[in-house]
Formats: C-alpha cells, structure tokens, sequence
C-alpha cells in the first residue's frame, strides 16, 4: 500500500519545480495543472519532507493538500468518529444482545417448574440477565429427586430449560435434613416440615435442621462455618451443595454451607 | 520496456544505445514516454517534453501526467498528436 502526499505549486512557471524536483530524484505522480501558474503533483509519503527542502527559498511556492489513497480514506474515518462507533453498536449489538436472557422456556415435566426458576435465581440466571455458561444450573437440576434428564441450552435470547423423569415415579421419602457440618445458622427457609433450628443457632454436625412432622421436607439452610487447617473445594452432592463464600486466610476460613431439600 | 525492446528487434534497430525520446500512444487516451529529460512545458492541452536530442509537444484535451519517475512519464487524457523536432 502507497500513501501519497499532495501538494500545489504555485509560480510564474511550475514547470521548473517539476523539473528540479526531479532532477533531484524524486518520483512524481498524478501532475495536473488547473491554472496557468499552479499546478498539483502527488509524491511518495516518504518523499514528502524532501519536497520541502528542495524547494524552500526558491521561487516556487509549495502547500501541502489533502491526503489520498487509504490516508484519505482514514482520515474521512477520524472525522467521522460518531458515524463509526454508531456503525459498530449496530454491528455488534445482536452479538452482545444475544447473551442475555429475554425468555425462559421450560420443557418437560411440570412439577419441576418451580424448582428450575428457584435454582436459575440462585444461579443468577433470569430475564434480562447475562447468560453465565459456567453455571450449575443443569447439574443442580440433575440433583432433583426423580430427575433423569435435563438439558439446558441458550437459542437464541431464549434460555431452553428440559427436563424430564424417566421410569417409576419415586415415592418421597420423609428425610430429615441434618447439619452436615458444625457452624452458625445464617438463615432457614422451610416450605414443608418443621425447623427445629433457628437463624443465630449455634448447630453441631449431624443435627437436626428440618424434621419432616409428617410431611415431606421442603427447604433450605445457611449455615456459617469456620474451618482451621483446612481447604473445602466446591461440592456438589445429591441433595445439598457446599460452596465456598470466603477465600482461607492463613489456615482459617470461613464458609458457608447450604444444605437444600427439594422434593 | 519490454515493447520497444521487441519493436526495436523486429525493425533491426540497437534501441539501447539511443538517448531519444520513445513512446507509445494507446487509444489517444494515455502515452508512454521513455528517456524524457525535462518537462518543459505542461497544460492541460499541450506538454513539451524533452530529451537528449529531440523535442516533444502532446497536443490533447485534459492532459495530465499520471506518473513521472526516472526518465518515464506517463501521460493520460486525450491526446489528439505528437509533434517532433530536433
């Protein structure tokens, strides 16, 4: 790619600037003469300052004029600031646009409706949310008691949701949901049982967080851990799943757990 | 060029020793000018060239030159005639 650089000559015969321009070596393009004692000539970007210095103190008058080729072009660009970043938001808006959510279809059984918007809140998933692809949102799904398939995929702006239950419907069982871990209960949510723990309770592993009472244990406890000598990776069990809160200061961490019951 | 050099060939003539101006006219809308040592004179209907031993005048419409590098000029707009003289 050539970048030229334009120029007028101005005098009482330009001719003679061509002419010692080129005795100097120097390659000329594009020479078009428009009045008698002005003409314009094109040389190489590189021979620009050149130019300028074979020609000054003599009596050819030489101005540079606007750029050509690819250099007009960019320069055309620049000026045009606004046009360009309103071009590129046009452009680039249905890519940014597409990794949000703006529907949400569940597929398949449903019993599990409910589940699957209560786990995509957690998931931080929802319309007009960002679509996270690192999201546990399929696995946790899986974890749903009766659950045999599930499959999350994002069309488009809608995130498609199926999940279905294969085989023998499981009968639910009146699990109680115990402490897996010594800690302080954050916070209890009971949508079917009994809370035998309340927020602020200092719990042992192993005790009782919801007894079913008859019914099938619904719900979900926070409990706040401290750990010494320790490091607990991210868990994901049947049921329940650990997640890490707080990054280990020295060999004391604190963590929360999250023991949930959805039957 | 690789043109004169076959022109030259053909017509028995050793063109590298000569200092003339050569060129070539292509359907009166652009010229090829090889050996020119001056630019004489130039506006947009008439062009002077010159070179060792001769003189050119283009005689044109809206003439210009396109390229002008070494000892080649390249000439474009209408050019109705070519005028040598010593």
């Amino acid at each position: 790619m050539t970048f030229f650089t334009r120029f007028s000559l101005s005098a009482l015969r330009p001719e003679g600037g061509i002419v010692k321009l080129k005795r100097e070596g120097i390659s000329l393009y594009h020479i078009a003469k428009t009045e008698k004692n002005r003409l314009y000539f094109s040389v190489k970007r590189k021979d620009k300052e050149k130019v300028f210095a074979i020609l000054q103190n003599s009596c050819y008058n030489v101005k540079e004029e606007y750029p050509e080729g690819w250099a007009k072009f960019f320069l055309k660009l620049k000026e045009n600031v606004g046009f360009l970043v309103g071009l590129g938001i046009l452009l680039f808006a249905p890519f940014l646009l597409s990794s949000f959510i703006f529907r949400v279809e569940v597929i398949g059984e449903e019993k599990y409706r409910d589940y699957v918007y209560a786990i995509m809140e957690e998931e931080g998933l929802g319309v007009g949310m960002r679509y996270k692809k690192e999201n546990l949102l399929s696995a946790r799904l899986m974890t749903l008691r009766g659950v045999d398939y599930c499959f999350v995929q994002k069309d488009g702006y809608c995130l498609k949701v199926e999940i279905h239950s294969y085989g023998e419907q499981q009968k639910a069982e009146c699990v109680p949901l115990y402490a897996t871990d010594r800690g302080i209960v954050e916070k209890i949510i009971v949508l079917s049982g009994e809370a035998r723990v309340k927020e602020g309770d200092l719990v042992e592993e192993g005790d009782l967080l919801i007894a079913p009472n008859g019914k099938i244990p619904c719900g979900k406890v926070s409990i706040l851990c401290k750990k010494v000598g320790t490091k607990e990776e991210l868990l994901l069990l049947r049921d329940d799943y650990i997640s890490l809160t707080q990054t280990e200061e020295g060999f004391e961490m604190t963590y929360r757990v999250i023991l949930t019951l959805y039957y | 060029m690789r043109l004169f050099d076959l022109i030259s060939e053909k017509l028995g003539i050793d063109e590298t020793l000569s200092s003339s101006i050569r060129y070539t006219v292509t359907e009166e809308k652009s010229a090829y000018f090889q050996n020119v040592d001056k630019l004489l004179e130039f506006s947009p209907v008439r062009i002077v060239l010159v070179g060792k031993k001769t003189k050119l005048t283009v005689h044109g419409e809206g003439l210009s030159i396109e390229g002008y590098y070494g000892k080649d000029l390249v000439l474009k707009g209408k050019i109705y005639g070519v005028e040598r003289s010593e």
